[in-house]
């Protein structure tokens, strides 16, 4: 835990510390606030109240993280001095098409820039995504329901699959 | 008498300051060297084969390194840190 997986944050300074070996009764109310299940702990904040004022959408949960952000009401962390590596910023790199395969369905325009906001190249290369050269990868929604591709991260942390016009957003010609 | 006692307290302490300091630093190292290779991730596509297949083999020395570590938090760190080193060598054999 000392700097690494929940620890990470869980450190003491910026958020409450994660767990110790040398664990004493006194400290089960710090305990608690994480190893929970069945001792209805009392939340610190209200999830509905914290987000309240900010950009919504009609799936997941309620909030549009992107546009939050981007509209500056939202500041996640994306430095925590003495764990992240500082790099470069990713040479911007063009918004692209990806041909829908149902005649009528908008195309996808897929963005580099929105998916490495936090993100590093090889969180998706080579593991999840293999082609580097666009049109290498074909893929269905079938496979992304199954948790591949861009279901990886649309059926986990980010928005649903469900939210079709989010990603399938070019208008049809 | 009193200098020469405070020379040697100096050169004594002095030594053992900095050979503590050293071991810690070579214990570390290997996290320095990490930093620097993972650090050029985002403009792999813009590295030569050369400066690629350079840092695949860094990854590769790294890596043995990295399986030495042991004890409880050695553990973790060669846990995570295997995974992470991974990640970067994958990318920079696939650009």
């Amino acid at each position: 835990m000392n700097g690494y997986y929940c620890g990470t944050c869980h450190n003491g300074k910026k958020e409450l510390a994660s767990c110790k070996t040398d664990y004493i009764s006194k400290n089960s109310e710090t305990c608690n606030r994480c190893h929970s299940p069945g001792k209805n702990v009392v939340k610190k904040s209200d999830f509905r109240e914290f987000v309240k004022g900010w950009f919504r959408e009609w799936l997941g949960n309620d909030v549009d993280w992107e546009k939050s952000e981007d509209q500056g009401l939202i500041v996640p962390v994306d430095f925590i001095e003495g764990i992240s590596i500082k790099r470069d910023k990713l040479v911007d790199q063009k918004d692209f098409e990806l041909g829908a395969k149902i005649e009528g369905m908008p195309d996808i325009i897929f963005s580099h820039r929105k998916h490495t906001v936090w993100n590093g190249c090889e969180l998706c290369h080579p593991e999840i995504f293999i082609g580097i050269k666009k049109g290498i990868t074909e893929y269905s929604m079938v496979e992304i329901f199954d948790g591949k591709y861009c279901g990886v991260c649309h059926r986990s942390v980010a928005f649903p699959l469900t939210d079709c016009q989010r990603c399938h957003t070019q208008e049809v010609q | 008498m009193t200098f020469l006692s405070l020379f040697y307290q100096c050169f004594y302490h002095g030594n053992t300051i900095f050979g503590t300091l050293n071991t810690a630093y070579a214990q570390q190292d290997w996290k320095h060297k990490y930093a620097d290779i993972f650090a050029k991730t985002k403009n792999a596509m813009d590295l030569s084969a050369a400066e690629l297949k350079d840092n695949i083999d860094r990854c590769d020395n790294l890596q043995e390194r990295i399986n030495e570590l042991n004890g409880s938090e050695g553990a973790t760190e060669r846990k995570v840190y295997t995974k992470r080193l991974k990640m970067c060598r994958d990318l920079y054999e696939f650009t």
